[in-house]
């Protein structure tokens, strides 16, 4: 990997899980916060791979397809649960869900 | 690394039985005509899930009481030891009573929820058998994906679509925690199985980066175990489930990744003493703030499943009152207390899916003389209360007395004191609901067995016209209801006055770290 160390990779991927997870507890939209959540995920996978790059072993290719997979099955059904949700109401608002408290 | 076998596949037999009744039932749905499915769809499900159990029993009886028992399937990715086989039993008997009380559920698409039920079951036992990091995220996905869509099954019903999204929404950022957790122990310690965390733990130094990973991995199980200040979900989500998947969520899943943290603390925390005082005390901490956080919440719920999250908030913290000190006689407690909570869990959560396929909404105040109207029904929520509570005979009281005994000799500390307050204070929250259900109500009670929801009540859609089928279908949906009363409180009776007969096969589920 010529250009940038391995650390280099780990404090980026450090940034985006923080930057998703900021997004989560700031970002009142379900889609934004959804879309937070998928960058912490890829986040993630980024590590994934360029740690099994550096030490040049595999499992962390494996596990990377696995989220990649995963990722795409949990994507699918918070979409749909978001279509069903927010169906009928004028906008999408993640503070307006809020019939149920206690 | 050899190459996965046919001897794996044998190994295997529990949970390939599993998911072979899972997909089962999507295939029966399909071949059998519409009007006649449900009794055979049901009967599809409960037979995958006993012979599922019968492997799985069978597995056990060979392994005996010998700790060296230990069955690693691919490469040691999947753990089918004695504690995986234990809990597998704990998990088929949570969802065969969750497909029983199922019956009760007019829904018309049953296929699909008892074949994700099914599903989420072999991601718990996967999750608890996890040997390899990636079979803990695979897991843990898969129960949780079946669970985020039975928690919204009865789409009609708002309150059901909203505790599945905010469900979702927290589990999949708990899934994240987690996952960037284990891609920072894969970078420092160069494998994703639990073993080379191990031996990376026990190597010597112990790097920032595996602190922070342990830190993230362990904010992951936190959410999926509910434990505070991670659990805002779990009462939204209980209450918005059906009643049976409440049951299998609230005993499933915490069962499922509480053996996956134990494995994983197993693994993780460091031989250095220092280190691993250092490192418990997180696990302290949201054992102790989930134990007053729940026996807190709970005081002023006015939903029962609600009340019922917030004791099993509680119930987590309990568990790891016995473990501080990472002894497997200390798991064989806490698993016993599972058992014990098992039984009391799925008959509250039984009664109140009894109640409401009698017209009775889960609302406390509706439960105002319950006795008068259903006797059976409150003598069972009594029982279980009693049993939440920590009464004897039941085996509530003797899996805390376990509880306590093991807490001293782990050294836990100031958590055993914090178990007591929370005790206690539970102890006000279940009798209160007792003397509701024995408190006579001065409204004229209800025509007994009306299936009518009340008005503005959260009963389940009212049946219409009722022909001869409907009426066999509702008598089978009560005998299932009964029995799984009737077999829960027997083994909460059982278990409280004979707890050896289980707690002699809990030794040694793990070896000494």
């Amino acid at each position: 990997m010529p250009g940038m160390p391995f650390s280099g990779y780990v404090l980026l991927s450090a940034v985006l899980f923080v930057a998703g997870l900021v997004g989560v507890l700031v970002r009142r939209s379900p889609l934004a916060a959804l879309m937070s959540i998928e960058l912490m995920w890829g986040a993630a996978t980024l590590l994934f791979v360029a740690a099994s790059r550096h030490l040049a072993a595999m499992g962390g290719h494996v596990f990377a397809f696995l989220i990649v997979v995963v990722g795409a099955a949990e994507a699918a059904i918070g979409l749909a649960l978001i279509v069903l949700i927010f169906r009928g109401r004028d906008g999408a608002d993640v503070d307006e869900v809020r019939s149920l408290r206690g | 690394m050899a190459l996965p076998g046919i001897s794996d596949l044998a190994t295997l037999a529990p949970w390939a039985a599993l998911a072979a009744g899972a997909l089962l039932v999507i295939v029966v749905d399909l071949i059998v005509p519409e009007r006649h499915a449900r009794p055979w769809v049901f009967a599809t499900a409960a037979a995958g899930v006993l012979l599922s159990g019968w492997y799985a029993a069978r597995r056990l009886g060979e392994a005996g009481a010998s700790a060296a028992f230990a069955g690693p399937a691919f490469g040691g990715a999947f753990l089918a030891d004695r504690l995986s086989l234990v809990l597998t039993v704990l998990v088929l008997a949570a969802a065969l009573f969750s497909v029983l009380l199922a019956a009760m559920d007019k829904t018309r698409d049953m296929s699909g929820y008892l074949a994700l039920l099914l599903l989420s079951a072999l991601g718990m036992t996967a999750v608890a058998g996890a040997g390899d990091m990636t079979v803990v995220f695979v897991g843990l996905e898969l129960l949780s994906l079946g669970l985020y869509v039975l928690v919204a099954f009865r789409r009609e019903d708002e309150t059901a679509r909203e505790g599945a999204f905010k469900y979702f929404l927290l589990g999949s950022l708990a899934a994240g925690i987690l996952l960037y957790g284990f891609a920072l122990l894969y970078t420092v310690t160069g494998d994703t199985s639990l073993a080379a965390v191990a031996r990376y733990a026990r190597g010597g130094a112990v790097g920032p980066l595996f602190h922070a990973g342990f830190g993230l991995v362990l904010v992951g199980f936190a959410f999926k175990l509910a434990m505070a200040p991670f659990h805002p979900w779990a009462p939204d989500a209980y209450q918005a489930a059906p009643a049976p998947v409440a049951a299998f969520m609230a005993v499933g899943t915490k069962a499922a990744a509480f053996v996956a943290l134990v494995r994983f603390l197993w693994a993780a925390v460091p031989a250095d003493p220092g280190l691993a005082s250092a490192y418990m005390a997180p696990v302290a901490l949201l054992a102790g703030a989930s134990m007053l956080v729940g026996s807190l919440g709970a005081l002023f719920q006015t939903n029962v499943k609600r009340l019922l999250a917030y004791s099993g908030i509680a119930h987590a913290g309990y568990l790891f009152v016995p473990l501080m000190s990472l002894e497997p006689d200390g798991l064989g407690t806490a698993m016993f207390y599972l058992f014990a909570y098992f039984f009391m869990a799925v008959g509250a959560f039984g009664a109140v899916a009894a109640a409401e396929g009698r017209g009775e909404p889960a609302q406390l105040e509706r439960w105002q003389g319950l006795y008068q109207r259903h006797p059976w029904l409150a003598a069972a929520v009594a029982l279980f209360f009693l049993g939440l509570a920590g009464m004897p005979p039941t085996a509530g009281f003797t899996g805390k007395l376990l509880l306590i005994g093991g807490g001293l000799r782990a050294g836990a500390g100031w958590l055993l004191a914090a178990m007591v307050a929370s005790t206690g204070i539970s102890a006000y929250v279940y009798l209160r609901v007792i003397s509701t259900v024995y408190r006579s109500g001065q409204e004229p009670a209800h025509s007994p067995g009306a299936l009518a929801p009340m008005a503005g009540g959260e009963g389940p859609p009212a049946a219409p016209a009722v022909d001869d089928e409907n009426e066999w279908e509702t008598a089978w949906a009560r005998v299932g209801t009964g029995a799984v009363l009737l077999l829960a409180a027997a083994g909460l009776v059982v278990l409280g006055l004979f707890p050896n007969a289980l707690l002699d096969g809990l030794t040694a589920l793990l070896p000494l770290r």
